[in-house]
C-alpha cells in the first residue's frame, strides 16, 4: 500500500524533471507561446530565441547547437522562404545566432589568460582573442560533432589566440 | 440491316476498284458476311451481360461509376459496406494527421513544448476540410432533386474511400523511395534514419511538393460530388 502511494506521488510530480524556462526571459517566451504558427512575429520569436540561448550557454546547459547552426543554413537556403519556418526551427535560429554574438561580444579583443600547457615564452607577450561572426561562425558551429554545452567550449571553436597589437 | 448494305457496296467499289476487277469470286463471301456486324454494339448479348455486370456491382473506391450509373438504387447490402468502409477511411485519415500534429511537439530546454508546425502543413489542412465541406453542400443541393435515396451515401462514401486509396499509395511510394535512398546513402547502418529526411531545404521543398499531390488527390476524389444529376 505505502509502495502504491510512494509510486502515484512520483508519477504525479513528474514535472520537476522538465527544464525550467530561465527567468530573464520568462516574459518574452509567455507572449510567443499562445500560437503554433508564425508568420508576422518570426523576429519577436528569433529575439526570444535569442535571449534564452544565451542563458542556456551561461549555466552550461546548451544541447545541440550545432543541430541549430544548421537550421540557420537550411533557412538561408530555403526556396519558400517564412511559409516553412516553424516555430521550432525560429527558436533555433536564434539560439545559434545569440549564441555567436554573445561570444563576441565577451570575447573579441579581451586578453588571453596564458595556460600552464603553453610555452614559456609566450607568457611574456600579450595574446588577444580575435572571434568570428556572421556565416563564417554558423559553419563552423554547424561542422562541429562534439557537444558544445559551455561558453568556454564554443569560444575555443570561434575565437584564436592572436599577438595583441598594444 | 437493309439500308446499311449498298452504303457500304458503294464505298467498297470506290476505294479499291481495282481489287474487285481483279478477284470477284473472293469479294462476294466479304459482302454477305458484313451485314453481321452492322448490328449495333447495344444489342450485343455479351455487351449486354458486361453492362447488366456493371449496374448491380459493389462499388466502394470508384466516384465515377457511381456517378454514370446513378439511376440505379443501391441495394441495403451495399449501402451498409459504403457505409463501414466510409467511417475506417474517414478515421484512419483522421488518426494519422491527429498522429502527425501530436508528433509535431517537442520539448525544447529553456523553452518548454514547441510545434514543428508550418504554414504549408496549414494550408493543406484547410484546403482539405474546404474542399470536402464546398462539396457535401453541393451535393446536398443536387441530391435533393434526385430521386435515388440512397445516392448521397454511396456517393461520399466512394469519394472518402478514393481519396484514403491514392493516399495510402502515395504514402507506401513514399516510404519505399525513403528506404532505397537511406540504403543508398547509408549502406552499412541497419537501421532507417528517417531525421535526415526531415531536416534541410530539400526536405521542405519535397514536404511542400507532397502537400500539392495530397490536395490534388482530394480534389480528384471529390470531383464528381458536385456534378448535375438531371440527365
Amino acid at each position: 500500500m505505502r509502495i502504491l502511494l510512494l509510486l502515484t506521488l512520483i508519477i504525479s510530480f513528474n514535472s520537476i524533471a522538465e527544464i525550467r524556462v530561465p527567468v530573464r526571459c520568462e516574459e518574452s517566451v509567455a507572449q510567443i507561446s499562445t500560437t503554433n504558427l508564425i508568420f508576422f512575429n518570426s523576429t519577436e520569436v528569433i529575439k526570444v530565441g535569442e535571449c534564452v540561448g544565451v542563458e542556456l550557454v551561461k549555466r552550461g546547459v546548451m544541447e545541440a547547437l550545432p543541430k541549430a547552426c544548421d537550421e540557420v543554413v537550411e533557412h538561408k537556403n530555403n526556396l519558400l522562404g517564412a511559409l516553412s519556418l516553424s516555430k521550432k526551427e525560429a527558436l533555433q535560429i536564434g539560439q545559434c545566432m545569440g549564441v555567436i554574438n554573445y561570444v563576441y561580444d565577451r570575447y573579441n579583443d579581451e586578453k588571453y589568460n596564458t595556460s600552464r600547457y603553453d610555452s614559456y615564452y609566450s607568457k611574456y607577450k600579450s595574446y588577444v582573442y580575435q572571434c568570428v561572426t556572421g556565416m563564417t561562425a554558423v559553419k563552423k558551429l554547424a561542422s562541429t560533432t562534439y557537444s558544445l554545452s559551455s561558453r568556454s567550449k564554443i569560444r575555443d571553436v570561434l575565437c584564436e589566440a592572436e599577438l595583441g597589437t598594444y | 440491316m437493309e439500308a446499311s448494305q449498298p452504303v457500304s457496296d458503294d464505298e467498297y467499289s470506290s476505294e479499291t476498284p481495282t481489287t474487285t476487277f481483279a478477284n470477284k469470286d473472293q469479294v462476294e463471301p466479304e459482302i454477305t458476311s458484313e451485314p453481321k456486324n452492322t448490328i449495333k454494339p447495344e444489342f450485343i448479348p455479351s455487351e449486354i451481360e458486361f453492362l447488366n455486370r456493371h449496374r448491380g456491382k459493389l462499388r466502394l473506391c470508384d466516384p465515377k461509376g457511381v456517378y454514370e450509373f446513378r439511376h440505379i438504387q443501391q441495394t441495403w447490402l451495399q449501402s451498409s459496406l459504403q457505409l463501414v468502409t466510409m467511417l475506417v477511411s474517414i478515421a484512419c485519415m483522421v488518426s494519422l494527421y491527429y498522429l502527425y500534429y501530436q508528433g509535431s511537439k517537442e520539448i525544447m530546454a529553456g523553452v518548454g513544448e514547441v510545434s514543428n508546425l508550418i504554414w504549408v502543413d496549414a494550408f493543406e489542412m484547410f484546403m482539405i476540410v474546404g474542399i470536402i465541406v464546398m462539396t457535401i453542400k453541393r451535393l446536398g443541393k443536387q441530391a435533393k432533386q434526385h430521386p435515388q435515396k440512397r445516392y448521397r451515401l454511396a456517393m461520399l462514401a466512394n469519394s472518402f474511400n478514393r481519396m484514403w486509396f491514392n493516399y495510402f499509395r502515395l504514402l507506401l511510394v513514399v516510404l519505399i523511395l525513403l528506404i532505397a535512398a537511406n540504403i543508398i546513402k547509408y549502406p552499412e547502418v541497419a537501421l532507417i534514419n528517417f531525421d535526415y529526411f526531415e531536416e534541410g531545404a530539400v526536405a521542405d521543398l519535397a514536404n511542400a511538393i507532397f502537400t500539392l499531390i495530397v490536395i490534388f488527390i482530394c480534389f480528384r476524389a471529390f470531383r464528381f460530388c458536385g456534378k448535375e444529376l438531371t440527365a
